[in-house]
This record gives C-alpha cells, sequence and structure tokens, in this order.
C-alpha cells in the first residue's frame, strides 16, 4: 500500500495536507500517518482522528515551531517506515526539511506545490516557476517529498464511515543533533496584523518619497478596513516599516480580497507574492509600470494628489 | 575558514516573454546569476576579510542550451571574481541539463569533495527562476552537515563554530552550529557589493575551472528517479485591466470607488 507521512506546524493546516495526501496515495485516507508535535491529548486528536487517518503519531517532546525538532521527528519516523510520500506546508520549516528528507530517501522533491494529480500511478504536481510566469508540471518518483502551500487543498472531513478512531503511536525521542544548538529564541516583531490573514491589504512601494508619507497609506487602510504591507525595499533597505515583512516570492505571500498597490511598479520577485490577490488595484504614475498590466483597475496619477482624495471619498461615501 | 558559495545561473524573470497558456520563451531568455547567491558570495568573502581563509564559487548549469549558456557562464563568473572570490569551479555537462535537485546536489557534494576541503558552504535560500530552495538541505544531507538556512546574519566566532541569526514562523532565532556545515542566506543578510573596474579587469586573470560530469566520477542522472519537469506553461492570470482616467484626482476617487462596489469588494 502507498503510505504517505504529513507533518504541519499549525493543526488546521494539517487537514489540508491529510486532502493533499489522499489524492497522492490514489484515494484512501487509511494509508496516511499523521505526525503531530507536542503534548497530543484528547482534544488535540479529536479533529484528526475523525477523519480517517490511518495512524497519528505523537512525539510529545518535539516543538511544532523548531524546525530542528520537527526534522528530528520526521526523520524518527521515516527511517522507520519508509513512507512513499511526506507531504509538508510550503512555509519556512517544511523548506529547511524538505531537501534533506528527500536526499534521505533517494527521492524527488517540490515545494512551492499549488496542485497535485494522480492518474496511473504516477503523480503531477503543479508548481510556480519563473517568479510567477509559468506553472510548472513535474512528474515526482516515490519515495517524494512535498511541500504544499497553504490554501490550496479543502481540510480533510470528518468521515462518518470511518467510525472509529485512528490508531494513535507515540514516538521515542532519538536524540539531538548537538552540532545544532538553539542558543536565543523569541518572538518576532510585527507591525500589526498578519498580512497573510488580512482581507484587504495596502501595499506601499517605492512612489513614497518620504516615510512620514506612508501615513497616507496607513489612512487608505483604515478606510477600507485593511493592513499596510510593502514592497521589499521599503523594509529591507530602508528600514521604513518595522519588522521584516515584505511582499514578494521571498518574503510574505498574501491573498487578500483586495489589493491596494500604491506607488508599486510591479517587478515579478513582489507580483509572485500577490497573485492569489482577488482584486489588484494600482496606482501609479507611470503607465508603463508593470503593476498596470496585471492588475483590475489601474489609476494612472501621482500618489499624492489621489490618495487623499480616495480617503475623502471612502470616508464620506460611509 | 575555507568557504565554498554556491552560485546558480537562473533565468534572468525579468527578461522573460510568456504568453497566456503558453511555454514561457525560456530558450530566448538569458541567465545571471540568481540574486540571493550574490548575498551568499558577498557574505564569504566577508568572512575571509575578516578571519582569513579562501573563496571558491562552484555553479552547476542546469540550463540549456549549452554553448549559448557557457558564455553566460563566464559572465557570470567574472562578476563573482571580481566580488571577491578566489576561484571559480563550474560544472558543465550535457547530461545536467535539466537534471533535478537532487541530482544538482549530487555533482556539488562530488566537486566540493573533489576541491575542497571546506569548512563552511553557502548558498542563496532560493533562486529566482525555481525558488525550491532545495539544493542546500539535500547537499548537507549528501555532505553528512548540519543544515542552517535561512540567515540573516553569520556570526564567526572561535572553536569551530559559527553562529547565525534567522528568522522562522513567529521566532527570531540564534543558531550556533558547529563546522563544517551548510548554511544558506536571505537577501537580509548583506548589500553585494559592486566590483571596481579594477577589480573586473582582475577578475579575468583568477581561476575559472570547468569540469564535466565524468571528471567527477559521476553517472548522468538516472531515468526513474527525481523529478522530471513535463511542461511549464504561464498561468492565465485574468485581470480585468481596466485603466481609470480622469480630470480630477477627485473625479478618479470616486470612479475607482464605484467600480469596487460594483465589484463588490468594498
Amino acid at each position: 500500500m502507498t503510505r504517505a507521512l504529513v507533518f504541519s506546524p499549525d493543526d488546521d493546516r494539517c487537514l489540508e495536507l491529510i486532502s493533499a495526501a489522499s489524492v497522492a496515495t490514489g484515494g484512501g485516507l487509511d494509508g496516511v500517518d499523521l505526525l503531530l508535535a507536542g503534548p497530543a491529548g484528547e482534544e488535540r486528536l479529536r479533529t484528526p482522528s475523525s477523519t480517517g487517518v490511518g495512524r497519528i503519531v505523537v512525539a510529545e517532546w518535539s516543538d511544532p515551531t523548531d524546525a530542528f525538532s520537527v526534522d528530528r521527528a520526521l526523520r524518527a519516523w521515516i527511517g522507520r517506515e519508509r513512507p512513499d510520500y511526506v507531504l509538508l506546508t510550503s512555509d519556512r520549516i517544511g523548506r529547511q526539511v524538505a531537501g534533506g528528507l528527500a536526499q534521505l530517501l533517494g527521492g524527488g522533491a517540490s515545494t512551492e506545490v499549488v496542485g497535485l494529480e494522480s492518474a496511473g500511478g504516477s503523480l503531477t504536481v503543479k508548481r510556480m516557476v519563473l517568479g510567477g510566469k509559468g506553472i510548472a508540471s513535474e512528474e515526482v518518483d516515490t519515495p517524494a517529498v512535498l511541500a504544499i502551500q497553504p490554501g490550496r487543498f479543502p481540510p480533510a472531513e470528518a468521515s462518518g464511515t470511518a467510525g472509529g478512531a485512528a490508531e494513535v503511536v507515540r514516538l521515542e525521542d532519538p536524540g539531538a543533533d548537538h552540532r545544532v544548538r538553539i542558543v536565543e529564541r523569541r518572538p518576532r516583531e510585527r507591525s500589526g496584523v498578519r498580512l497573510e490573514d488580512a482581507e484587504v491589504v495596502v501595499v506601499a512601494g517605492r512612489g513614497f518619497e518620504r516615510r512620514e508619507d506612508l501615513r497616507l497609506a496607513f489612512e487608505l487602510a483604515e478606510a477600507l478596513g485593511g493592513a499596510v504591507g510593502a514592497t521589499r525595499p521599503l523594509v529591507a533597505d530602508l528600514g521604513w516599516l518595522p519588522g521584516s515583512d515584505w511582499i514578494g516570492i521571498s518574503g510574505v505571500r498574501i491573498s487578500p480580497r483586495l489589493m491596494v498597490a500604491v506607488g508599486v511598479s510591479g517587478q515579478m520577485q513582489f507580483l509572485a507574492g500577490a497573485l492569489d490577490s482577488k482584486v489588484i488595484v494600482a496606482v501609479n504614475k507611470d503607465p508603463n509600470a508593470p503593476i498596470v498590466g496585471a492588475s483590475d483597475y489601474a489609476v494612472v496619477a501621482d500618489l499624492y494628489e489621489f490618495l487623499p482624495a480616495l480617503i475623502e471619498v471612502l470616508r464620506g461615501g460611509r | 575558514m575555507d568557504v565554498a558559495a554556491l552560485v546558480k545561473l537562473a533565468l534572468d524573470v525579468e527578461g522573460l516573454r510568456a504568453e497566456p497558456g503558453e511555454a514561457p520563451r525560456v530558450d530566448q531568455a538569458p541567465t545571471k546569476v540568481s540574486e540571493i547567491d550574490l548575498n551568499a558570495v558577498e557574505e564569504a568573502v566577508s568572512i575571509r576579510e575578516r578571519v582569513g581563509g579562501s573563496v571558491t564559487a562552484f555553479s552547476v548549469l542546469n540550463w540549456g542550451p549549452l554553448s549559448r549558456r557557457m558564455r553566460e557562464a563566464r559572465e557570470a563568473a567574472k562578476r563573482v571574481l571580481a566580488m571577491g572570490a578566489d576561484r571559480f569551479v563550474l560544472v558543465a555537462d550535457e547530461a545536467a541539463v535539466g537534471a533535478d535537485t537532487g541530482f544538482t546536489a549530487a555533482a556539488l557534494a562530488a566537486a566540493l569533495r573533489a576541491r575542497g576541503p571546506f569548512d563552511l558552504v553557502l548558498a542563496g535560500e532560493g533562486t529566482e527562476d525555481s525558488f525550491g530552495g532545495l539544493v542546500p538541505g539535500r547537499l548537507a544531507q549528501e555532505l553528512g552537515w548540519p543544515y542552517v538556512p535561512y540567515a540573516d546574519g553569520v556570526e564567526v566566532g572561535g572553536g569551530g563554530s559559527v553562529r547565525v541569526r534567522r528568522a522562522v514562523g513567529d521566532f527570531e532565532e540564534v543558531v550556533e552550529v558547529d563546522l563544517p556545515a551548510v548554511i544558506s542566506v536571505t537577501q537580509e543578510i548583506n548589500k553585494p557589493r559592486i566590483p571596481t573596474l579594477m577589480q573586473i579587469l582582475q577578475a579575468g586573470k583568477k581561476p575559472l575551472e570547468v569540469l564535466s560530469l565524468s571528471d567527477l566520477g559521476l553517472p548522468g542522472p538516472g531515468a526513474g528517479r527525481g523529478v522530471r519537469v513535463s511542461s511549464v506553461v504561464s498561468p492565465r492570470v485574468e485581470r480585468r485591466g481596466v485603466v481609470i482616467e480622469a480630470e480630477s484626482p477627485r473625479e478618479a476617487a470616486e470612479r475607482l470607488v464605484e467600480e469596487l462596489r460594483r465589484a463588490g469588494v468594498i
């Protein structure tokens, strides 16, 4: 039987991966094993158990937010069971461990996966490449490690027929790799709402001339009930926004209902992080800026004249 | 400290033409050093400047056609050498074109062993064209070395270890790792230097070594293993493309708000 091992640091994402694993293994969920890192009482086991997964592997000693500890747990299970597929979320933890696990298994690997198709015993993976300019179809041999983008598969639901709860297996700690030691750890500074979760995002780009002018972006975001994000130069080079979150292929990927890109030229590295926005509005002085061609609505205007007018209309109209 | 920097000749995505539903014209697009790999080179050179040692850049050519890519690779090597790398090792072989990340890692491991030993391997956290981020982790596994990705800072102390500052999920971490190790870097770690004209002229005299797979004692990537790209098409992103023109900012604002309300977005 084809077997899959599933892990995500986020329990809700686990359910998405269980759905994905069912595609990869060709339908049956009894071949899917779920790794839960950290203590797992009745409460935490209930939902995944009801989906019909084969086994729930509990690594009580493991910390789901510590990539090294997660890697250790995955390796312990993989060494024992040699699954055909390992499914992870394509976040920094998933991408950290994916390469090493694939080389350990001697198999294929794909990250940033947006879709899976299984036909005739072979699995085709779809992933975004070329800075968002291409969707590659990749045929992946087993064993394979797949890191899947969040939100691409529906969460697995409680199955009526499975009835019985999944078998729970406790995984022993194989011991740490003493060559790597976390000597300091603290929660990250964030500038506000998680951009990944925001329904409306106003993105500020290099069109803003001074740091204090960003108040226009914040006022617009407030009027729209959204969050403010920025392109890489504003955060990384200029330090105009606190924290280290910018929108782009190597930064945060957003998927809001509405993105308003203000003074953003629209380079691929940025656009690839915002392609999942439902509606894109661009405000730019330059009618030839790439963002204009990549938007649903483009206003060719000076942001310093247009934003105050837009904020006023939004406020007045409510 | 002897440092190896991994450098990919990535497809220049800005220069890539793509029509929705069709395959992007990959053969016609130029390649260049992937941006984040320049950060890896910069970090390697600045480590050598701080503690001494050497910097060797390694690259495996993934894109064909080989004749054209070789020309681009020589230019790329020159840039990396001008930044301060001491030598450049290029693995170029028809059989390695289009190889998957597992094979690329195996080729890099063989080249590193052949031209080593090294204390540290640095690479970008991902490449612009593919952004899989798999090669450094696969290489670490292949070499049996620890792997610490996403370095925003690398501090070289004494005692055969380095400290890596990085952010993962909701946490910032400082990770101490024993050498030899593989570390991937983000664009935050530094600003790659722009070589001077003199450095560019001198780079031409630095060693560029071209190796084939047989030089490394490697067979080509075998069938039935890994990942094969069967097609690449440009996504059909359906954007409405409405350009709002108006006499005044106020009028433009009113029209935009009207459009957004009609579309049910606000």
